[in-house]
Formats: C-alpha cells, structure tokens, sequence
C-alpha cells in the first residue's frame, strides 16, 4: 500500500447537493406532503438545466410509483442521461430484479427501493449481488407519529408499514443497502427545513452513506444535516423548481457555512 | 491520424450505455461490443462496469473474454477499466474468498474496511465526489487531479508502486485513483458520472495512441 504521507492537507469526500425529481409520465410534479400534485415542468429541461448548473446528483422519483408501465421509465432515463453526465438514482415501484435490470440498462446508477423492501426485503440482496452494494438505495418515507416516534410508510406514503424505523434500517443494511434516502413525508413539500429531530435519529442507526430529503428551503438547511449531523447528501426539489434559489447559490451557501462541495 | 473507434465492452453487467453516450457527447466513435473476436477492429477498449468482482469475472469467463482482452493489451493498444473494470484488471480479488482477476497490472482488490483508521466522516461505500491528486511519474498522464465520483466498497492496492498514476485520501492514506502500467489504465472512480472532469479524462484516453 501507498506510504501515508501525514503532512498533506487531506480531502474528504464532498457532500452532495442532489437535485429530487417527482414525476408522472414525462411531467416532473410537486405536491406537500405527497398530496395535492402540480406539474412544474419536463423532466428532460430540469435535469439538463440542473446538471448545466453543477448539480452533483440526480434523483427521479416515479411519484406515481408503479402504476404505470416501467416502459416510461425506461424511455425517460435513457433520455435523461444523454445530456447529463452525473449519477442518477431511480425511485418508484420497483419490484423485480428484471425491472431493476431495465434501469440500469437505461442508464441508471441506484435504485431507491421502498415498498420492497416490506414485501420483498430479498430484492435488495439480489441486486446488491448483480450491481454491488453501492447500487441500492433504501428509501424511507417516513412520518411523525408523536414526540421522537415515527413511523415508516410504503405506496408514496398512502400506507402504514407497521414497522418501526430501527427495523426498517437493520433489515435494509443486512440484506445489503449501500445508501439510505430519508424522506420526511411531513415536511415534504413544505420549504420548513428538514427533520431535524428524524435525521438525528437515523445516524445513529447506521454508518452507511445517508441523503436527507424533503423541506430543503435553505443552504443554512441543509448544512444543519450536512455538516451538523454527517449527512453525505441533502435532496431539494421545490426550492430549485420554483426558481427560489438557484443551484449555483444553494452549493455557494453551503461552502460559505463549512460544507465541503466539489469545483464545478 | 486516423480518428479513435472506442470498443465498450458489453459483458452483461453495468450500465454500458452510460459511458457509450459519454463518448457520444464527446464526438468519439464508440460502439458497444460483446463479441472477443471483434475487438482487433477497435483503437481503444474500455471495460466498464460496477458491482461486483465475482459476478463479472464469471460473466468475463462465460462470454470467453479474458483471452480476447488479453490480446488487445499485447497488440500495444489502449485499454481503460472503469470501476469494476478497474478490479478485473488486477490479480485477484477478495470478495467471498479469493478469485483470480484478469492479472493485466499487478495488485489485489480488498474492501475498503481492511484499511486501517477509516475517518469518522467517511462511509463505506465511498460513495460521492472526491478529489484526486496526480502522483509523479513517468507515463501518460490522463488524471491531473480533479474532482470525480467515485462509488464502492472494495479498492485496488498495487503491488508496485510505479503504477500508481492518482490516488484519492482516504484520511491519513493514499488510495489508487488512477493506475497504469504501460497501454493498461484503470479508474476507480466513473469518468462517465463525473461532469466535464469525466468527459475530458475521456478525452484524454483516447487522444493516447
């Protein structure tokens, strides 16, 4: 191995400012809470634009998860990533190793998994074996059930999984999860900064790589969880689709309160 | 000079067309191929891949591949093994047991959790963008030392020293970013996923005859 050489400055891995993409069809959408869905634009136009704008990550969410043919999704990755040249995770009803397999064919990087992993925890095996652990994502949708209790939903938060969320991130990680995606389903939407108090709580139940979702407003938000609480990822979605901040001021907030960002 | 015709090979794991449309982007004639014989026709090669070391050795193996590789690197071409692409090149790989690699630059795979003193804010996978710093020597020299992503768990540790072309830090160690010895490149990272870095590093690649 390489002689460590102690009086070079060392880099850490940059934390990540990942664009969240819901959509139905061809038509990217935002709600709050998951309820009450607005188209706010195309997905091809978003992600060229928020890759232009030295986005670090993508994250497109079928929001509509499963109900419609996994065709569409292919079709959109694969025109996605034409343009843009950043990792891309992939989200929404993905049950089958052959449908992960279509997506990563397409072009995606990870699969976030959800409502797998309450019916079929072994799908994440599966696809850790083929495309490494690094390649799925466990997705919590979680929402507040009283003071420091949540609870944990399936089918874009229409359902109780009746499973706390220390069992839902055990199970993840065992079968072989390489990365957690946490969902606050009551600031989603919202533009009122993360759970804090949820996000706290979930690093201390694993060391594996962790992206907070929903409620991102703010570069003082998201430094809270990346810099505060060893976040490696924070996902916005309204904020950049409203036009409420662009990324470039996003990520230059962030570096100006202490959170290590790639050069773009 | 006549102009590059990149090969990417199509073993049956990973995403393929992602680093076909990099090359696309790039104006780079590139085509995907799953066939061993059809190699010689190409400039380039490029074996991509992610996940894991077993299954792609077994997919290698069951397509007759190694032997096919191994005459490209001796006809004196370019090969470039991104990621997964990267471990297959080395010796052997420890992944369930011990399984030999394509042996075209010597070293082992091994998991990032056998490195000692992990940093607290580091996880594994190590999974994001990350600098690279070049490492003297002689040789092509594609990485300057820029920001790419990198996504894995297992990492490759060279047995020689003067193979080394990047590292990235791992806190107090320096692991392999970028290895080379002689027409044979690896890299641990995704040039494909790495924005214009990527696309240049690339660039680079095939602009080497």
């Amino acid at each position: 191995m390489v002689t460590p050489q102690s009086n070079l400055g060392t880099n850490v891995t940059y934390k990540r400012i990942i664009s969240r993409i819901d959509f139905k069809d061809t038509k990217v959408i935002k709600g709050i809470q998951l309820e009450g869905l607005r188209v706010v634009g195309i997905v091809e136009e978003l992600t060229e634009k928020y890759y232009i704008d030295g986005i670090d990550e993508i994250l497109l969410v079928d929001a509509v998860a499963s109900l419609y043919e996994k065709s569409v999704l292919v079709e959109i990755i694969r025109s996605v990533t034409t343009n843009c040249f950043v990792p891309i995770t992939v989200g929404g009803g993905v049950r089958t190793l052959e449908q992960a397999d279509s997506l990563f064919r397409a072009g995606a990087d990870k699969i976030a998994i959800n409502s797998a992993i309450i019916r079929n925890p072994d799908l994440i095996t599966e696809i850790a074996n083929k495309y490494g652990n690094q390649a799925v994502v466990a997705h919590l949708e979680v929402k507040s059930l009283g003071e420091e209790t949540w609870g944990c939903f399936v089918e874009s938060g229409r359902e109780n999984a009746n499973i706390s969320v220390q069992d839902w991130v055990s199970i993840s990680e065992s079968k072989g999860a390489g990365e957690f995606l946490v969902t606050s389903i009551d600031r989603d939407g919202t533009k009122l900064g993360p759970d804090l108090d949820l996000l706290k709580k979930i690093r201390t139940l694993t060391d594996l790589p962790l992206v907070a979702s929903s409620g991102f407003r703010t570069a003082s938000q998201a430094v809270a969880a990346l810099v505060g609480l060893n976040y490696q990822g924070v996902a916005i979605a309204s904020a950049l689709h409203y036009g409420l901040i662009s990324v470039e001021e996003f990520k230059k907030g962030c570096a100006s309160m202490g959170a290590q960002l790639r050069k773009t | 000079m006549k102009r590059p015709l990149v090969g990417i090979v199509d073993y049956g794991a990973g995403n393929v067309e992602n680093v076909f449309r990099a090359f696309r982007a790039l104006n780079t004639e590139a085509q995907l191929v799953s066939n061993g014989a059809e190699f010689s026709q190409f400039s380039h090669l490029v074996i991509p891949g992610v996940g894991a070391f077993n299954f792609g050795m077994d997919m290698i193996h069951e397509r007759e591949l190694a032997a096919p590789i191994h005459e490209f690197v001796q006809s004196g071409k370019p090969l470039l093994g991104i990621c997964l692409g990267m471990h297959m090149l080395a010796d052997f790989g420890h992944e369930n047991g011990v399984r030999a690699g394509l042996g075209l630059i010597k070293g082992e795979v091994k998991r990032l959790t056998t490195l000692p003193n992990k940093p607290q804010s580091e996880t594994i996978p190590h999974m994001g963008w990350d600098r690279t710093e070049p490492v003297a020597k002689s040789g092509t020299i594609i990485d300057l030392g820029e920001d790419y992503y990198f996504a894995h768990s297992f990492y490759f540790e060279v047995s020689n020293h003067f193979d080394l072309s990047s590292t990235f830090a791992w806190g107090e160690t320096k692991v392999a970013a970028v290895i080379q010895s002689d027409n044979v490149t690896g890299a641990q990272f995704h040039p494909e996923k790495s924005g214009q870095q990527g696309l240049r590093l690339l660039n680079r690649f095939t602009s080497v005859r």
